[in-house]
C-alpha cells in the first residue's frame, strides 16, 4: 500500500562490474579525518590497491565488484563485493588477501548487482502508463481501490477468451476484495472499470489512470480453491494477441507443473524474473482483508498448489500479484500458473487449469 | 506368496496429514518437496516462524516420507 500523502520510493542502484567505484560519505565516526573525496590520501591508497587486483580478481563470477569503502572500525578499505547466492563464495573469500599494499580488504556479501527499471528510460518499465493498446504484465488494478488512507493495486497479469470475449485475468484480491462499504463506502461490482496503471503508481489518483477494462465480478474466493479474478477489455485498450512486456506472445497451451521446472513471470513490482519450482500439491494457509487497508475477511485452505522458490522475494514481490506465470522458454511458453500469494522466501501459484476451469477460459496466445 | 507392498502416493499421504499439520500452531502450509539431494520425494512442512513447539509437533517421518521443516514466514496474498 502507498499513502496518499507522502509518495516515497527509495531506489538503491549499484551499478555492476564497478572497476573504480566510489562510496562518497558524509557522516563517520573516527578515523580518517577530513572528506573522503577522491583527492584523500587514504582514498588515493585504496584506489592504488583497487587498480592493482580488481581486473584480475572480477575473473572469478563470485566476485561482483570493488569499491572504496569503510571497514567496521572507520577506516578505509577495499570493499569486495560477493555473490551471497553463489556456491563457492566461502571458498572465493577465503583465497582473498586480507590486505593489499597495507589497505584493509572489506568483504561484502551482495545479492546479484541488477539493473532497476525506470520509467522513460532505459528498460522496461511495468508500471509506466502505457498508450493503449496495452501489453500485459503491467500496473493495474480497480479503480475505486482507495481506502482508509490508502490505495491499493496489483498486475494485469496477461489475457484470456472467455466465450469469444477477451478477459485480463488477475487476482480475485486485486480486482474485487472489497466487499464492505467500510473506509470508502463501496464494494467491488461488475462493470467498474480496471485502469491501468494501478492507483499506486500514479499517486492513488485515478485520474491519472485509464480504464483497460471493466470488472467481471465472479467471486472465486471465499468459495472456491482460486484466487481469480477478470475484466473485459474495453476494446482498443489491451493487445489483442494477448503479448505480456518481456514475455511477448505466448501459446494458448497450458502446461502442468513438475518439481524443478524452469518458470519465469512479469509483474509490475519486480518485472520479468525467473525462478523454479519447489514443490506441488501444497495445502497453504492465506489470510484475506476485506478491503484496501481494511480489516480481515477470511482465512482461506487453499489445496494442491504450486510453490516457487522466491528468496529475498526476488521472484515475487508485493504488487505482483495476478502475474501469470509461464515455463522459461524464449518462443510461445506455456502457462504454469497464477501467482497470487507468497513470502520473501516463497511464491505461490495456482495450477493454471484450474483457473481456465473455473472461468470457463483459455489462454489467449498461439 | 507374499507380495511386495505398493508404495504409498505421497500426495495421498500428504491430503491424508494436512489438516492436523495445519493444526499445529505457526504451521502456515506443507507441500510435496524434494530433499536437498534433488530427487527423494519429502514432505515440506512451511512455519511462520521458527518455534520449539512447532518443532516438537512435527513429526520426522509420516509413513515412510522424511518431513523437513521450512520456515517461510507467513503467506500473503501480494497485492500492494
Amino acid at each position: 500500500m502507498i499513502t496518499p500523502r507522502k509518495f516515497l520510493r527509495a531506489l538503491v542502484a549499484l551499478s555492476a562490474g564497478v572497476l573504480s567505484g566510489f562510496v562518497s560519505l558524509t557522516a563517520f565516526a573516527g578515523p580518517p579525518a577530513g572528506v573522503l573525496d577522491e583527492s584523500h590520501a587514504n582514498v588515493r591508497a585504496v584506489i592504488a590497491a583497487q587498480r592493482e587486483v580488481t581486473a584480475d580478481w572480477m575473473r572469478q563470477s563470485e566476485v561482483l565488484g570493488t569499491a572504496v569503502g569503510l571497514d567496521a572500525a572507520g577506516n578505509t578499505a577495499l570493499v569486495v563485493y560477493i555473490d551471497q547466492d553463489a556456491k563457492n563464495a566461502g571458498e572465493v573469500i577465503r583465497s582473498l588477501p586480507r590486505e593489499v599494499r597495507g589497505v584493509r580488504v572489506q568483504i561484502e556479501m551482495t545479492d546479484k548487482f541488477r539493473s532497476m527499471a525506470k520509467p522513460g528510460g532505459g528498460g522496461t518499465s511495468h508500471t509506466a502508463k502505457q498508450t493503449p493498446p496495452i501489453q500485459l504484465g503491467t500496473s493495474g488494478g480497480w479503480r475505486y481501490d482507495l481506502a482508509n488512507g490508502f490505495c491499493c493495486g496489483g498486475t494485469l497479469g496477461s489475457l484470456v477468451s472467455i466465450a469469444g470475449t477477451q478477459h485480463i485475468l488477475s487476482n480475485y484480491h486485486v480486482f474485487e476484495s472489497d466487499i464492505v462499504p467500510g473506509g470508502n463506502s463501496r464494494i467491488a461490482l461488475t462493470g467498474d472499470p480496471i485502469v491501468q496503471p494501478g492507483l499506486i503508481d500514479v499517486n492513488c489518483n485515478a485520474a491519472n489512470a485509464q480504464d483497460v477494462a471493466t470488472l467481471v465480478k465472479r467471486q472465486s474466493l471465499p468459495a472456491s480453491n482460486v484466487d481469480c479474478s477478470i475484466g473485459a477489455v474495453i476494446p482498443g485498450q489491451v493487445r489483442t494477441d494477448g503479448a505480456i512486456l518481456e514475455i511477448g506472445t505466448i501459446s494458448h497451451l497450458t502446461v502442468n507443473a513438475s518439481i524443478g521446472q524452469a518458470v519465469k513471470k512479469s509483474g509490475r513490482t519486480t518485472g520479468l524474473t525467473r525462478s523454479s519450482i519447489s514443490g506441488l500439491n501444497a495445502t497453504i494457509s492465506v489470510q484475506y482483508d476485506n478491503e484496501c487497508a481494511g480489516g480481515v475477511a477470511f482465512t482461506k485452505t487453499f489445496t494442491g498448489q504450486i510453490v516457487v522458490r522466491n528468496n529475498g522475494s526476488r521472484f515475487l514481490n508485493s504488487g505482483d500479484s495476478g502475474s501469470l506465470m509461464v515455463e522459461d522458454v524464449a518462443t510461445n511458453p506455456r502457462a504454469v500458473g497464477l501467482l497470487f500469494a507468497g513470502s520473501s522466501s516463497t511464491a505461490i501459484a495456482n495450477p493454471i487449469n484450474e483457473v481456465l476451469t473455473f472461468l470457463g477460459a483459455t489462454m489467449v496466445g498461439n | 506368496m507374499a507380495q511386495s507392498p505398493t508404495p504409498p502416493d505421497i500426495n495421498a499421504v500428504l491430503r491424508a496429514h494436512d489438516k492436523e499439520l495445519l493444526a499445529i500452531p505457526g504451521v502456515v502450509g506443507v507441500y510435496v518437496g524434494v530433499l536437498d539431494d534433488r530427487k527423494t520425494p519429502c514432505l515440506k512442512v512451511m512455519l511462520a516462524q521458527k518455534t520449539v513447539e512447532a518443532e516438537r509437533a512435527i513429526p520426522k517421518t509420516i509413513e515412510g516420507f522424511p518431513v523437513v521443516i521450512e520456515v517461510t514466514g507467513e503467506i500473503k496474498p501480494l497485492d500492494k
